[in-house]
């Protein structure tokens, strides 16, 4: 099932989306995106070393703005290394990556079990700096964006709750709320959908592609093959590009059994092909997830 | 006996009959205004070790004014200043830790320091022990000045950097990403804990200082859960300290720097053994009233005992 794009999803099984949701943020984008504003963001023969290890050997690839990117590979294959170099954070030993005017980045499970206190209110609002800098209060109007934003993640009746005592998957929805707010054209997420229930997998789909819709170019990483497949462009990445392209032409068994082979083979029993298997694997489950998210909501 | 049975002169009239007294309180006042609200930062951001080296850093710039005749705060406040350059720059160009440059600095200035005095001769023993210890007594109205206008720095700067702060302990990356500038904010509360540190430095000197820069916060902590909460808490806290500091200094002779941090942390104490009283009080509570319905027949009378008799014979 793919999330289309750029008109608003007619069909959403299983989920429950607000109503005008989705197109309020398409209509929000008209205004926001005049062609060629935002140039797309290029990187060329990126290489990234940590002492002998080659993280990344020479990347070159475009991030059109109102695309999605997904980036795969397996464990240690460099994705987050990628993202924190778009993202500035970290320095390419080689290559170039072009200007970059503004940059969200949502890190993989953050480890705040510090239990400083701070309130999922407060995070949300650190969205905002760049607009309000140090002292300026929220208008009406950021508050109304703030609101919106804690609903469209579902966080909204955790505001006043302690970040630190929230779980982990509702701590990346507020991380999630907290990147929306930055309103950025470039927006990196590192494992966005890692570790969250079906629903909330969707609705953090439905919200990146919200995002393209306004015009930023959204680049995230996954282990989903599933959630992969609704990216524009898919990077496959083994510490070098091992494919890039639409997902029909880099998903292919070929390539994750370059990316995966071995590993997948031994898991599985009586299975043709590695790939298919990977592929049948994650539909079960999503399917079998699916199943129970209706059961559940029909009680 | 007396803070009892004679309420009023035990706790109003020192103040009311002596000037001295009353300076002395306004500083300290003044004092704890300024290490709360800061000291509220470096408990949440555990730096708790960079302001008692801090503290205790500022050594070398007071004997040097003390040799100098120049003024002490002038050269407190030039030492903390130092030693927050000197820790930011091995924190940029070394891989150590944060906690081994800052004892680096902390050992080296504190050495300086008593290298400095101990070219001198004895003299300077007495004024020496007030900047180390405090002099509260001994305030006078420029010094309260000077403490309000620390104060004032304090307050400001932290109203100025509350978000950056805020976004900094949360995380310092993620800082930088969202359009703050984490190094500039850090260096920014390092000249505020310097400031709030030359500020109380004349009310309980440098050895004491970090009980008012730590004690209220940590106690603050404790009882609530936001920070600007935790910040009125803990400056409230801190007045709470010092007044009785003061007064118990007064009525028993014992030194008044020392006395208000001994306070400061009995406060923190008493609120946390309080604070584990309560929780297990009300354990036991909810244990009880989880039991009581199968208690049948337990009214409110003496239930405890009843309860476990009625617990012990099922019937
Ligand atoms: N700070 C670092 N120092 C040394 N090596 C590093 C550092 N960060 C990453 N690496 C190495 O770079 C490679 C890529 O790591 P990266 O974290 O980008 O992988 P990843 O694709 O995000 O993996 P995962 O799926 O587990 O999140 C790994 O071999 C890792 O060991
Ligand atoms: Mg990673």
């Amino acid at each position: 099932m793919k999330f289309p794009r750029p008109s608003p999803p007619a069909s959403n099984a299983g989920v429950k989306v607000r109503a005008g949701t989705v197109s309020e943020v398409r209509e929000d984008a008209g205004v926001r995106v005049r062609a060629g504003a935002v140039p797309e963001v290029r990187a060329e023969k990126l290489c990234v070393e940590f002492g002998v290890v080659r993280a990344l050997e020479n990347l070159s690839f475009a991030l059109r703005p109102g695309s999605l990117t997904a980036v795969i590979g397996p464990n240690g294959s460099g994705k987050t290394t990628l993202l924190m170099v778009l993202a500035g954070l970290l320095q390419p030993s080689s290559g170039s990556i072009g200007r970059r005017s503004s940059v969200a980045y949502m890190p993989h499970q953050n480890g705040h079990g510090a239990p400083i206190p701070l309130i999922v209110a407060e995070v949300l609002v650190m969205g905002l700096y760049r607009r309000l800098g140090n002292y300026r209060r929220m208008s009406a109007a950021e508050r109304e964006r703030l609101t919106l934003a804690a609903e469209r993640l579902e966080v909204a009746d955790l505001m006043r709750r302690q970040f630190s005592e929230i779980s982990s998957g509702q701590r990346q929805r507020v991380l999630m709320a907290q990147t929306l707010l930055q309103q950025a054209d470039l927006v990196l997420l590192d494992e966005p959908i890692t570790g969250l229930d079906l629903a909330s997998r969707r609705r953090i789909m439905d919200v990146m592609s919200a995002e393209c819709g306004r015009g930023a170019a959204v680049v995230f990483s996954t282990h989903h093959l599933d959630e992969a497949r609704h990216g524009d462009q898919v990077l496959m990445l083994d510490n070098r590009l091992v494919a890039k392209g639409p997902p029909e032409d880099v998903l292919t068994k070929e390539n994750l059994e370059t990316l995966y082979g071995e590993r997948v083979i031994h898991g599985a029993p009586d299975c043709d092909h590695p790939a298919d298997r990977l592929l049948v694997l994650d539909e079960h489950a999503h399917g079998r997830r699916l199943e129970t998210a209706q059961q559940t909501t029909l009680q | 006996m007396d803070f009892l049975t004679d309420p009023w002169a035990w706790w109003v009239e020192p103040f009311s009959d002596n000037p001295f007294m009353q300076r002395a309180l306004l500083a300290g006042f003044l004092a704890v205004l300024s290490t709360s609200v800061v000291g509220t930062w470096v408990v949440l951001r555990g730096l708790s070790f960079l302001g008692d080296a801090l503290a205790h850093g500022v050594l070398p710039g007071i004997a040097v004014a003390f040799i100098l005749g120049g003024s002490v705060t002038l050269g407190a406040l030039l030492a903390a200043l130092a030693m927050v350059g000197g820790i930011s720059a091995i924190r940029n160009l070394s891989p150590l830790r944060d906690d081994s440059a800052i004892g680096l600095l902390f050992v080296g200035m504190l050495a300086l320091g008593v290298v400095i005095l101990s070219r001198q001769s004895g003299s300077y023993v007495g004024d020496l022990s007030r900047l180390l210890f405090g002099s509260v007594t001994g305030i006078g109205g420029n010094d309260l000045l000077r403490s309000g206008i620390t104060a004032a720095v304090s307050l400001g700067g932290v109203l100025l950097f509350h978000r950056p702060f805020m976004a900094l302990t949360f995380d310092e990356t993620q800082a930088r990403l969202l359009g703050m500038r984490p190094r500039l904010a850090h260096f920014a509360l390092l000249v505020l804990i310097a400031n709030s540190i030359v500020a109380s430095l004349q009310v309980v000197g440098t050895l004491l200082v970090f009980a008012l820069l730590v004690g209220p916060p940590a106690t603050a902590w404790l009882l609530v859960r936001r920070v600007p909460l935790m910040m009125a808490v803990a400056v409230l806290l801190g007045w709470l300290a010092t007044y009785v500091g003061i007064l118990v200094s007064f009525h028993h002779d014992t030194a008044a720097g020392a006395t208000m941090a001994l306070c400061s942390v009995g406060l923190f104490l008493a609120v946390l053994f309080g604070r584990a009283l309560a929780q297990q009080g009300r354990k036991a509570m909810q244990r009880r009233g989880a039991k009581r319905p199968k208690g049948a027949h337990s009214p409110d009378g003496p239930a405890p005992i009843r309860s476990a008799a009625n617990e012990s014979n099922p019937t």
